[in-house]
């Protein structure tokens, strides 16, 4: 989590949307990782930056101005850790939140490292490879939020540039991820953590990501209907 | 029992007919504002820390950006969809009053949104460029399909044929709605024998409430034929 958009929200560019979609997925993707005392500081300020007037003229504004009233207020870091493990380390009554991709899609409990070795190759395709320090499997939420971030990222890059074969590629990868991997489970997984009677934290982080994600899969429909 | 909501109608000063500023002694709070319709920021000066549940605007036809609206109730905490918008210019008093009674009861019945529901439009007025740049965004509201209860893994496809703008689609067990195809004409919502897509502007219980008030002719001094 090392950039925010600042200038480019304030300063209304091209290059705007791109940058406020990397730093949300970016935001995400730290908020459902092992929550420390630090990173949840880091995640107040972040949400500070990007909480801004400009935002509410997007539909999942109401979901993320949620989120960024409960940090903004504050957040006892141990009852969200424990919250994190209950949910999503250790499950209550069998009631486990996979954070993976490979729980909700495939097909059989013995087949999941087909959809694990897909998200591997997706990556590499994309030009990227796992942190070593992130221990995970690769199609762990995080890593898929951070992806996305990562493709937002060339996006805004590509607008900035004008480079306009490249914006097409972007996109079109960005709306292919969505479609085949992350958009494609995570409202399930979003329901499975809601209906695990989660914290407020963690009820207002997947709610939020959730009616991001399906905002961004519109978004990307409609942007690659008008062209690049 | 159902709690009242705190609502409030807001007039646009340039529509509101002579009088209507008084109406309403006990229920919604009424503000006569003006040029409105030009103005929405207004909505958020008017009404900022007054707790308002549910919104009534009162405009001249026509003359107003839905996207700035919609952005003004987001950031009031208000869900865009559950606002009445009603056209009174050249309507009489009497008859606004009624109309607007209907309003109030029929906010108070709104029941809310899922991210499903929001249809991003790009239109002439509201291009890819000003989308891209954070300026406005118009959502419209559209049905959404509750998978729970959906039966299209069991085959039904009920709803797919009914679809005039073949709309619905079943895609990987689940039924998809093409947001851009869909015009939200209703028809998949009452096609559905299980209840299983709402479209959450036009439920029963707001008909209900509205046709409720336009009977009784509450809110005017006599009876009215409804407006059709």
């Amino acid at each position: 989590m090392n950039s925010y958009p600042t200038g480019d929200l304030d300063e209304g560019t091209e290059t705007s949307l791109p940058r406020l979609r990397q730093g949300l997925y970016r935001f995400f993707a730290t908020s459902l990782l092992y929550p420390g005392r630090a990173q949840l500081s880091r995640l107040a300020e972040a949400a500070s930056v990007l909480a801004q007037e400009r935002l509410a003229a997007l539909a999942f504004y109401s979901s993320w101005r949620t989120l960024a009233r409960i940090l903004r207020d504050g957040v006892d870091s141990e009852a969200v850790a424990t919250d994190f493990v209950r949910l999503f380390s250790v499950g209550e009554r069998g009631n486990l939140c996979v954070p993976h991709e490979s729980a909700y899609l495939a097909p059989s409990r013995d087949r999941t490292g087909l959809i694990v070795a897909e998200v591997e190759r997706e990556y590499a395709r994309l030009g990227l490879v796992p942190a070593a320090e992130f221990t995970s499997l690769p199609d762990h939420v995080s890593m898929e939020l951070e992806a996305m971030a990562f493709l937002c990222g060339r996006e805004a890059q590509a607008r900035g540039g004008g480079a306009f074969d490249e914006m097409t590629r972007v996109l079109t990868d960005e709306r292919t991820f969505l479609d085949r991997h992350l958009g494609r489970w995570f409202p399930r997984f979003a329901s499975h953590v809601l209906a695990a009677n989660p914290g407020d934290f963690y009820r207002a982080v997947v709610t939020a990501a959730d009616a991001f994600i399906k905002h961004d899969v519109d978004l990307l429909a409609a942007l690659m209907e008008e062209g690049p | 029992m159902n709690r009242m909501r705190r609502a409030a109608v807001l007039l646009c000063a340039d529509s509101a007919p002579l009088g209507i500023g008084e109406w309403a002694t006990e229920g919604p709070e009424v503000h006569v504002v003006s040029s409105l319709c030009g103005t929405p920021e207004a909505i958020g000066q008017v009404l900022a820390r007054k707790g308002i549940e549910s919104l009534i605007l009162g405009l001249c036809s026509g003359e107003y950006s839905l996207a700035e609206i919609q952005r003004e109730t987001r950031q009031l905490g208000l869900d865009p969809f559950g606002v009445e918008i009603l056209h009174l210019q050249g309507i009489s008093a009497e008859r606004s009053r009624l109309f607007l009674s209907a309003s109030v009861a029929r906010a108070g019945a709104y029941e809310g949104s899922r991210p499903e529901n929001a249809k991003l439009c790009i239109s002439s007025q509201i291009g890819r460029r000003s989308l891209l740049k954070l300026a406005l965004t118009e959502y419209r509201c559209v049905p959404a399909v509750h998978e729970e209860t959906c039966a299209v893994r069991t085959g039904c496809r009920i709803c797919v044929g009914a679809c005039p703008h073949s709309a619905l689609a079943p895609s990987d067990g689940t039924l998809r709605l093409d947001k851009q195809a869909c015009v939200s004409c209703g028809i998949c919502v009452t096609a559905c024998p299980r209840e299983a897509i709402t479209q959450p502007t036009c439920t029963p219980s707001q008909l209900r409430a509205e046709v409720q008030v336009l009977l009784s002719g509450e809110g005017g001094e006599e009876r009215h034929p409804l407006p059709l």
